[in-house]
Parts: structure tokens; C-alpha cells; sequence
């Protein structure tokens, strides 16, 4: 393939990962490593500095927006991006030591769970009384805001702040490991966890998703796994994709439409977790 | 309407501190990367053979791109040339974006301070700290 043309395709791409990325609330970093690798052969290592320059490009964009409007809680995601920061470097130097089909299997497992996470039913209702958790009190993880669609201020507080924490390093690892956002899996630890509304989660989570993804891009950088002439096309694609996602969110946020991806999900899940076991699909 | 932790009294103004230098700290990176790849696309080099794709699709280990830069260093002399290096101008949009968010922290970190907040300046200067090593600790990874 010629190399402009190889350029223009990942471009093209991406901006394809990005749109879907965006309508399915998944990112598009866990999207770009299988595309690069199953369809232009890029190696697993520069598919994923690619993929996490593109996650911190979507997450600046997103994070200010939400930080706006106040919907993202600073001190919650300060609080836990501690946690999420360390597993972060811990998965990003694990990336040297763990086999590329080892890679590809867990990135396979975790698109997994991220589908199945985006598109089980997720409760949008806001939680109810929490039981109090010293920690959440000692350091202020609450707050409020004004849910425009039940007409009324939320007024919210974290709970089983240990458990979340524990479960942010976790992702953290997810993250640096595999140059993905894993966004999916800090959504649930607040939510699910820490009982937070999944609208602040998911706003927070946003925000969180840039810093721990600019601790891994050190090391990604400094290991010469961030390919210029991959991550530029890439980042910008995704970057101009998910904005496109998000407006045409607005029109489409119809759950058959986003059924309609799901066979993609499946199939680019289950070539990872395949190839991950040694088995290739053509 | 003043709520805690919404948009509005002390909280808020971290909020929008951050969120406005994550904001335009993207939007810099970009139009520093974007200007890199168009001079990049101008020098006809992405219709030659001077494209350093070739090794995209092997284990880094088998050489490294002359395209991969690993070290600001290698940035710092690329811009310094004559024309400037497209690719290390691309690279240095690439490290301003991953460098933005850490930028956001610093910049909740002042804020905390200037509000007397001295729990979430402690945290946010752990964050930091956190980001730093990665940057400048980890070069001797891999």
C-alpha cells in the first residue's frame, strides 16, 4: 500500500472508530488496536501509542465540556485518578514484559466486557440513600448538580470508597497495558461501587481518562511505541470522529442503532481473543 | 443556582480553570500537530519512498523508525534545524497533548492553594508527581 494511501486509510478509519466510539459511549481507543492491527497489519506496540494519543485528545475535548457544566466532580476524579495513575504505570511497564498475544487476549476480554457494560441497560435513575463511608466524608466526595431531565437538583455522596479505589487501580492497569481509555470500567466502579449517578460517573470518568492515559504516554513515548506517521492520523481521525459522534448522538439515540454495531464489537473482540490464543481467523 | 460541587462558588472555579486549559491545551497540541504533518505532506514525502512506514508492522525491536522520536532531546534538535524537521514538530505536537492534562492538574494544584483547599493540594500535587515520573522516570524503560 502506498504510503499516502496508507496514511488516508488509518485516517479514515479512525474517524470511523471515533464516530462509533462516540455512539456507543465505548471510546474510540478500544476500537483503533484491533482495526490497526487486524486490517493494516501495524504492530500491536504502535497501535497502542497510537490509541492512547487519540484517548487523550477525545478525553481534552470532552473533559472541558463537562468540567463546564459542572457535571464532572474534580475532586472525585483528583481522588481516584491517584489510584488510577499508579495502575497506569504499572500496566504501561508491563507492556514490555507481557507477549503481544497475551496483550491481544486481554484487549479482546476487556472490549468484551466494554460491550457488554455499554450495552446492558444501564440504570439512569439516580441512587438513592447511601450508607456514609468515613473516607467520602474525610474527603468531600460528594456534590450536586442540576439533572435538567428530572427537573431537580441531584445531590449526591460516594460510598465503599476502598472498594472503588481498589478498582480504579484496576483500571488503571487496563489502561496502560493496553493504551486504552477503559473508560467502561471506571464508570462502573463509580457507579456500580460507589453508587455515584452515572451521569457524574460517566462525566467524571471522561476527565479522569486523560490524566491516567498522559501517565502511561510517558513511558509508551520513551519505549518509541508512538509512531508519529500512525498516532497523527490516528488522533486527529478519532479527535474529529467522535465530535461527529456526539452530534449525531443527539439525532440517533435509538438502542436499535446502536445494536447495529454490536456485530462489529463482536467480531473485532473475538479476532483479538482468537489471535490472543494462537488462532487465526483468515 | 449555588450548589456544591457544581458549577458555581469555590468548586467551580477549579472546574473551569482546568476545564478551559484542558480545552485550549487541545487545541494548541493539534494545530501544532496538524502544522507538522501538512509541512510533512509539502516536502512530497508522503509520496516517496523517505516514508518511514516500513517498520510499522514489525517488532520495534527490529530497528527503530527514523519517524520515532524517544527523546525530547531528539525533538529539541529536530526543530532546531533548518527547515524545521516536519516530524519532530508533529512529535512535539504529539508530547504538548500528552503533557496537557498534566498541565490541567498543575493547574488545579495553584488553584487549591490559592482556596486554601490544602487536602486536594496535596492530592493533586500526588497526581502530578505521578505524571512526571512516567514522563521523565520511565525513559530508561524498555
Amino acid at each position: 500500500m502506498p504510503p499516502a494511501v496508507f496514511v488516508a486509510a488509518i485516517f479514515l478509519t479512525s474517524v470511523g472508530a471515533g464516530v462509533v466510539g462516540a455512539i456507543l459511549g465505548l471510546g474510540g481507543g478500544i476500537l483503533i488496536v484491533p482495526l490497526l492491527t487486524t486490517f493494516y497489519g501495524v504492530h500491536m506496540h504502535y497501535a497502542m501509542g497510537a490509541s492512547i494519543i487519540s484517548v487523550i485528545a477525545t478525553s481534552s475535548g470532552a473533559a472541558a465540556a463537562y468540567l463546564e457544566t459542572g457535571l464532572s466532580n474534580i475532586r472525585v476524579g483528583l481522588f481516584l485518578v491517584m489510584a488510577t495513575t499508579s495502575g497506569a504505570l504499572c500496566g504501561a511497564a508491563l507492556v514490555g514484559v507481557v507477549p503481544v498475544r497475551g496483550l491481544e487476549l486481554i484487549l479482546g476480554l476487556a472490549l468484551s466486557y466494554s460491550a457488554f457494560a455499554t450495552f446492558r441497560q444501564l440504570a439512569i435513575e439516580v441512587p438513592g440513600d447511601v450508607p456514609v463511608d468515613p473516607l467520602a466524608y474525610r474527603f468531600r466526595l460528594q456534590g450536586a448538580y442540576e439533572d435538567i431531565r428530572l427537573r431537580r437538583v441531584v445531590v449526591y455522596r460516594a460510598t465503599r470508597v476502598k472498594a472503588g479505589f481498589s478498582a480504579m487501580f484496576g483500571a488503571g492497569v487496563l489502561s496502560g497495558l493496553l493504551g486504552i481509555g477503559s473508560g467502561a470500567f471506571k464508570v462502573l466502579a463509580m457507579d456500580t461501587l460507589m453508587r455515584l449517578p452515572m451521569k457524574v460517573s460517566t462525566a467524571t470518568s471522561n476527565f479522569m481518562i486523560g490524566i491516567t492515559a498522559s501517565a502511561s504516554a510517558g513511558v509508551y513515548f520513551t519505549r518509541g511505541d508512538i509512531h508519529p506517521l500512525i498516532a497523527v492520523p490516528v488522533a486527529l481521525g478519532v479527535l474529529i470522529g467522535a465530535s461527529l459522534g456526539t452530534a449525531l448522538m443527539t439525532r440517533m439515540r435509538n438502542r436499535t442503532v446502536r445494536m447495529l454495531f454490536l456485530p462489529v464489537i463482536a467480531y473485532l473482540a473475538l479476532t483479538m481473543i482468537l489471535r490472543g490464543l494462537g488462532i487465526e481467523l483468515r | 443556582m449555588s450548589v456544591p460541587g457544581a458549577s458555581e462558588g469555590p468548586s467551580g472555579l477549579v472546574e473551569r480553570r482546568v476545564g478551559r486549559v484542558l480545552f485550549w491545551g487541545g487545541v494548541l497540541s493539534v494545530a501544532i500537530t496538524l502544522l507538522g504533518f501538512v509541512l510533512y505532506a509539502a516536502h512530497g514525502e508522503l509520496s516517496g519512498q523517505t516514508l518511514h512506514l516500513e517498520r510499522a508492522t514489525q517488532h520495534r525491536q527490529e530497528g527503530r523508525p527514523a519517524a520515532v522520536f524517544v527523546s525530547a532531546r531528539d525533538v529539541v534538535n529536530g526543530l532546531a534545524r533548518w527547515p524545521v524537521d516536519p516530524v519532530a514538530l508533529m512529535t512535539l505536537g504529539l508530547l504538548a497533548l500528552a503533557a496537557t492534562p498534566a498541565v490541567g492538574v498543575l493547574t488545579a494544584l495553584v488553584t487549591f492553594v490559592a482556596l486554601g483547599d490544602r487536602d486536594y493540594a496535596v492530592i493533586a500535587a500526588i497526581v502530578l508527581g505521578a505524571l512526571l515520573l512516567g514522563f521523565f522516570v520511565s525513559g530508561g524503560a524498555g
